[in-house]
């Protein structure tokens, strides 16, 4: 089940699904313990003796409020005669998570509402060893293990919870205590230790046709002293200025966006914002952009998409960068320069505390013959995009600092780690982590990498590395040609396997030959196989979308289409026909497919990895960093293209 | 002073558009045959106006419902209290200028 909207502050971020339900927990780091791992912190309602929880036949649309990190759903069921508006929120300036619950009687006659909160903590990811309990001065529940405390505050009309309890789960049956509040009550026990959930319940009695207000909050902290702090600041100021002080915050960090949106349709222009802050809502503080917050991939391999792929990341940090903002993809440049290794390449992935992610990427092939375990686009991806923050920014200070790490070594990495006769770079793993070879994908980040390099060397002066780094971008260039272009398919193959096989395979993956400028958008060749992949990997339903690749079996839905449309894909698309447009009708196509993404989004503006090819449902992580990064860099390359032409038509 | 804002015709009626314009951020609203610009952020706590429900004349914050009178800025219902700063316009054939 996606994850519908997410809240975060860089150290604390929550997420929740489309029925409301808190799935996700990540603190200190985002994407660093879950505390959560997808198990359900429900919302229950109990109207005039009948309870039902949010995920019975409950209308909700989850959305956000507008240019915020505050999420707005309406919850209604007609049968209960009430509606309910909730905002959540994390303070960004404290690692507390608000929660403002309006309850609306639609009926005439004064009512008692109860509102049920669980809470299903699985702290440090696993349930053992978990204890939870009342503490009655503060008249909060705290869930600990080590380090890690939770606190569970709210009011309502001055009041605390109405009633409490903890209890256990997961063991001898039993479900968990949450149960425990079908009947309107709660048993008020104080204390659990082990595998335990805890529930909280607000009493309200609500005027006709009236509302009353609800609060709800989670403190989280290192120690019980610490959410303590936090519990007595958000008593002393209240939830509803919190609310304000983040509204504003998250407000006023978009408003730096300099990009004028008049010229794209609302809806286009509303999704490139909700990206920007989703973008920032999967940045650690310490710099990592994580690919998903999406624990729901758990079930496929027990691993997910919590981890910092430089790839991803340099991706995000180029779409940040084509908006303006430069502040964060520093952030990211650091972790990165703190990341790389002394051999001057990336590994597969990161955790956000900048330690080594689970891989499977094997040390040796089949034969059991040494190979590099990593993708080499990772590290050409990122020297590429700090070329591009260079230029946006012009932050020389900074560059010094990472200029020997993240230029020169990964530089050198790849000038020296290709093959003697052919030029081209050696194999590693491919761009959608599957294959090893090389891929027409990877020889175009390098190329385009190596490329930036040499325009560092140039402002450093350093002219002896300009001309081999120059020399050696050129030389990848023309082997890319000569060895990846099927003059007979006429276009770019997907790559060679390591025997020297070729993989003919139409892979969108080959766009990157244009997006990373290594030919020019209007290139015969690169219009023969951007016209080849939009014949045939374009997804003939009525959800449409472009696929991977042929015959991609990741999460496949129906072998009769190539593959599932995947936004990623899709949005190359997009960029290539902004670039190959000459006027406003040849621009059409591109917005297009702008509005097809926004079509294609969740309510709250979120973009899956793919979609069902049939029902456009989401597939996979969702929302996916990759996703909004190619929405926002497609939708800055139309903005700059429409004013290009535009301009041109003035004169 | 005045200053250009946009083409007229890029205003569709029921749309309201924010500008940025030396520093002031403004709202146009085509509210049939007369078009009005006031502040772009709400008075109450700064949320974006162009988000907001436009129902002919009355324009409805996105964040916490205040609700304005677009022809003059002011407050038909809360939590805002302040009206909005009204900018007079001006069209000259398909342009529209503000007077700052």
């Amino acid at each position: 089940m996606p994850r519908h909207v997410l809240v975060s502050n860089g150290r604390f971020a929550v997420a929740l699904d489309e029925k409301a339900r808190i799935r996700d927990v990540y603190f200190p780091h985002v994407g660093l313990e879950n505390h959560a791992v997808g198990h359900q912190f429900r919302f229950g309602i109990w109207v005039d003796g009948k309870f039902d929880w949010s995920d019975g036949d409950w209308e909700i649309v989850m959305t956000y409020m507008p240019e915020t990190l505050t999420t707005r759903y309406i919850m209604k069921k007609q049968a209960f005669g009430i509606s309910i508006e909730v905002n959540d929120a994390i303070k960004n300036d404290k690692d507390i998570f608000l929660r403002k619950i309006r309850v609306a009687n639609e009926a005439d006659a004064t009512r008692e509402v109860r509102l049920f909160f669980t809470q299903d903590f699985h702290i440090y990811s696993y349930e053992a060893g978990d204890t939870a309990f009342f503490e009655p001065k503060l008249g909060a529940i705290v869930h600990y293990k080590g380090k890690r405390y939770f606190l569970i505050g709210g009011t309502s009309g001055g009041k605390g919870f109405f009633q409490y309890a903890v209890g256990y789960k997961e063991v001898e049956d039993k479900e968990g205590t949450w149960k425990d509040a079908e009947d309107g009550q709660l048993s008020n026990n104080p204390v659990a230790q082990g595998a335990v959930d805890s529930v909280v319940s607000f009493k309200i009695d609500i005027p006709p046709n009236g509302y009353s207000i609800v609060h709800y909050w989670i403190a989280c902290g290192d120690s019980l002293g610490e959410v303590a702090r936090l519990d007595s600041q958000v008593k002393q100021i209240g939830v509803e200025q919190m609310l304000l002080e983040v509204e504003n915050y998250w407000s006023a960090w978009l408003s730096r966006l300099q990009i004028d949106l008049n010229i794209l349709p609302h809806d286009v222009a509303r999704l490139f914002k909700r990206s920007l802050l989703l973008m920032r809502a999967h940045t650690d503080n310490n710099g990592g952009f994580l690919a998903s917050l999406d624990s729901d991939i758990l079930g496929i391999h027990r691993d997910s998409y919590s981890y910092v792929w430089p790839r991803d990341g340099a991706m995000a940090a180029l779409a940040f960068c084509s908006s303006g903002f430069t502040d964060v993809p520093t952030m990211f440049f650091e972790f990165c320069n703190k990341s790389i290794g002394d051999d001057g390449f990336f590994q597969h992935k990161y955790l956000p505390d900048g330690s080594l992610g689970s891989t499977w990427h094997a040390l040796i092939d089949s034969a059991g013959r040494l190979q590099l375990p990593i993708q080499e686009d990772e590290t050409a991806s990122v020297l590429y995009a700090l070329w591009k923050y260079y230029e946006k920014g012009g932050n020389l200070e900074f560059i010094t600092k990472v200029y020997d790490r993240l230029v020169i070594k990964a530089a050198d990495f790849m000038m020296n780690y290709r093959d003697s006769e052919t030029l081209l770079p050696k194999p590693t793993f491919d761009e959608w982590e599957e294959k090893v070879g090389v891929f027409t994908s990877t020889v175009a980040s390098v190329c385009a990498a190596l490329d930036a390099a040499a325009k560092f060397a140039k402002v450093f002066y350093d002219s002896s590395r300009q001309d081999a780094l120059g020399e050696a971008s050129a030389q990848i260039k023309d082997a890319m040609i000569n060895h990846l272009y099927d003059r007979k398919l006429k276009r770019f193959i997907k790559g060679i396997d390591p025997s020297g096989q070729k993989d003919t395979t139409l892979d969108s993956s080959v766009s990157t030959v244009f997006a990373y400028g290594v030919l020019e958008a209007k290139h015969e060749l690169v219009r023969n196989t951007m016209d080849a992949l939009a014949n045939e990997l374009w997804i003939k339903t009525e959800v449409g979308g472009l696929a991977r690749y042929q015959n991609d079996q990741y999460r496949q839905v129906s072998p009769e289409f190539p593959g599932n449309p995947w936004f990623i894909s899709t949005l190359r698309l997009a960029r290539w026909r902004v670039a190959v447009a000459s006027s406003l009708e040849e621009l059409a196509p591109s917005l297009d497919l702008l509005k097809w993404t926004a079509k294609h989004a969740l309510p709250s503006g979120a973009l899956a990895e793919q979609l069902d090819p049939y029902s456009g449902y989401p597939i996979s992580a969702t929302p996916l960093l990759w996703s909004h990064a190619e929405f926002v860099l497609a939708v800055c390359d139309y903005i700059s293209k429409y004013q290009e032409i535009t301009a041109s038509i003035s004169i | 002073m005045l200053v250009k804002l946009c083409e007229k015709d890029k205003l569709n009626v029921g749309e309201p558009k924010a500008f940025r314009v030396k520093g002031h951020e403004v709202l146009a609203v085509n509210a049939g045959s007369i078009i009005y610009c006031i502040d772009a952020r709400c008075a109450h706590a700064g949320a974006p106006l162009a988000e907001g429900t436009l129902n002919g004349e009355v324009l409805t914050c996105p964040w916490h419902y205040s609700q304005f009178d677009v022809t003059n800025g002011n407050v038909i219902r809360g939590p805002a209290e302040k009206p909005l700063k009204v900018y007079r316009v001006e069209e000259r054939e398909n342009s529209l200028f503000i007077e700052l």
